[in-house]
């Protein structure tokens, strides 16, 4: 009997366990996102040079953890073209505890042809940023993907 | 507190918070969210649907077992059932409804112009939800054990006693 008293409360703990695990991890993702979807944490911006005609987008954010849990945060920026092919790509990963902030910034180059190309009307391009979370010893993850189309005819 | 008045409590209580508030959530909610949860291919209707099935054959479950004595094989099958049944009610959960999905949840949107998805990695609460229903289950067989070898024992001395 001592056994079967013994596996119930190990089942009860587990349960415990797992449930606190969910809250816990939930409640930072959430926070987490909330804080990365205002305006005024993430700005995003084309810089040209005039002089080659190369362009420069850069990412800036500043993302803070309000959640209980750390948090592996990964930023993924990529230019595509009309048949999926990436023309640019980059991406920065960083690492906020709870109560954290952090600057983040992420700087894709895109060459000359490819931005006459984007601005002439040549071809169809695509802008995509992915944040990529993951907590609780990274066994827990959430990933948002937005992908908009810029340039083109 | 009686088996039997205990089974149809925890049956009542399953009913209420599986099935009964699902259905009842569902008429509350303003059509416009389903139309968006529509787009983004998630069937709200479906989802709340299958809890509710789930919660009315846990309850039936539950009923079952406190009607039928511990020392019956019968009673460890409906344990064994009304564990993998809430196996289900956490993989239909987590899965958003699509329980082919094992934890991995992509909420897909597509606009003009642009698209939106979304993946939550939630495979870890479902290990643990297999993990805890394969303890419940080794649980319910040593119970079960422990029932059948006291009773057995018992048995010769109500012979004795009555003899």
């Amino acid at each position: 009997m001592k056994a079967v008293r013994a596996l119930g409360v190990l089942v009860i703990a587990v349960q415990l366990v797992s449930f606190v695990a969910f809250a816990l991890s939930f409640s930072t993702v959430f926070a987490v996102v909330k804080n990365i979807s205002s305006p005024d944490v993430v700005s995003l911006e084309m810089v040209t040079d005039e002089s080659t005609g190369s362009g420069e987008l850069r990412l800036e954010a500043g993302p803070r953890n309000g959640g209980y849990l750390g948090v592996e945060l990964t930023l993924d920026l990529s230019v595509l073209d009309e048949d999926d092919n990436y023309i640019g790509r980059n991406s920065t990963s960083v690492r906020l505890d709870a109560g954290e902030r952090k600057t983040v910034t992420l700087c894709l180059h895109i060459p000359a042809d490819v931005m006459l190309e984007m601005t002439n009307g040549g071809k169809k391009s695509f802008l995509e940023i992915t944040l990529r979370m993951r907590t609780l010893f990274n066994l827990v993850g959430v990933s948002n993907t937005l992908r908009v189309e810029g340039g083109g005819p | 507190m009686n088996r039997k008045v205990a089974a149809v409590l925890s049956a009542v209580v399953t009913l209420l918070v599986f099935t009964v508030l699902p259905l009842y959530a569902q008429s509350l909610l303003p059509s416009e969210l389903g139309m968006l949860l529509n787009q983004v291919g998630f069937d709200l209707t479906g989802f709340l649907n299958q809890i509710a099935l789930i919660g009315v054959v846990v309850a039936f479950l539950s009923v079952a077992k406190g009607f039928v004595y511990e020392t019956s094989p019968l009673n460890l099958l409906l344990s064994i059932a009304s564990s993998v049944m809430t196996l289900g009610i956490t993989l239909v959960t987590l899965s958003l409804g699509d329980i082919g999905n094992l934890g991995i949840t992509m909420i897909s949107m597509k606009g003009e112009g642009g698209s939106n998805t979304m993946i939550l990695d939630l495979r870890l609460f479902i290990q643990l939800a297999v993990l805890t229903v394969a303890l419940k289950v080794v649980h319910s067989v040593l119970k079960f054990m422990g029932a059948r070898t006291e009773t057995a024992s018992a048995e010769p001395h109500q012979l004795a006693d009555t003899g």
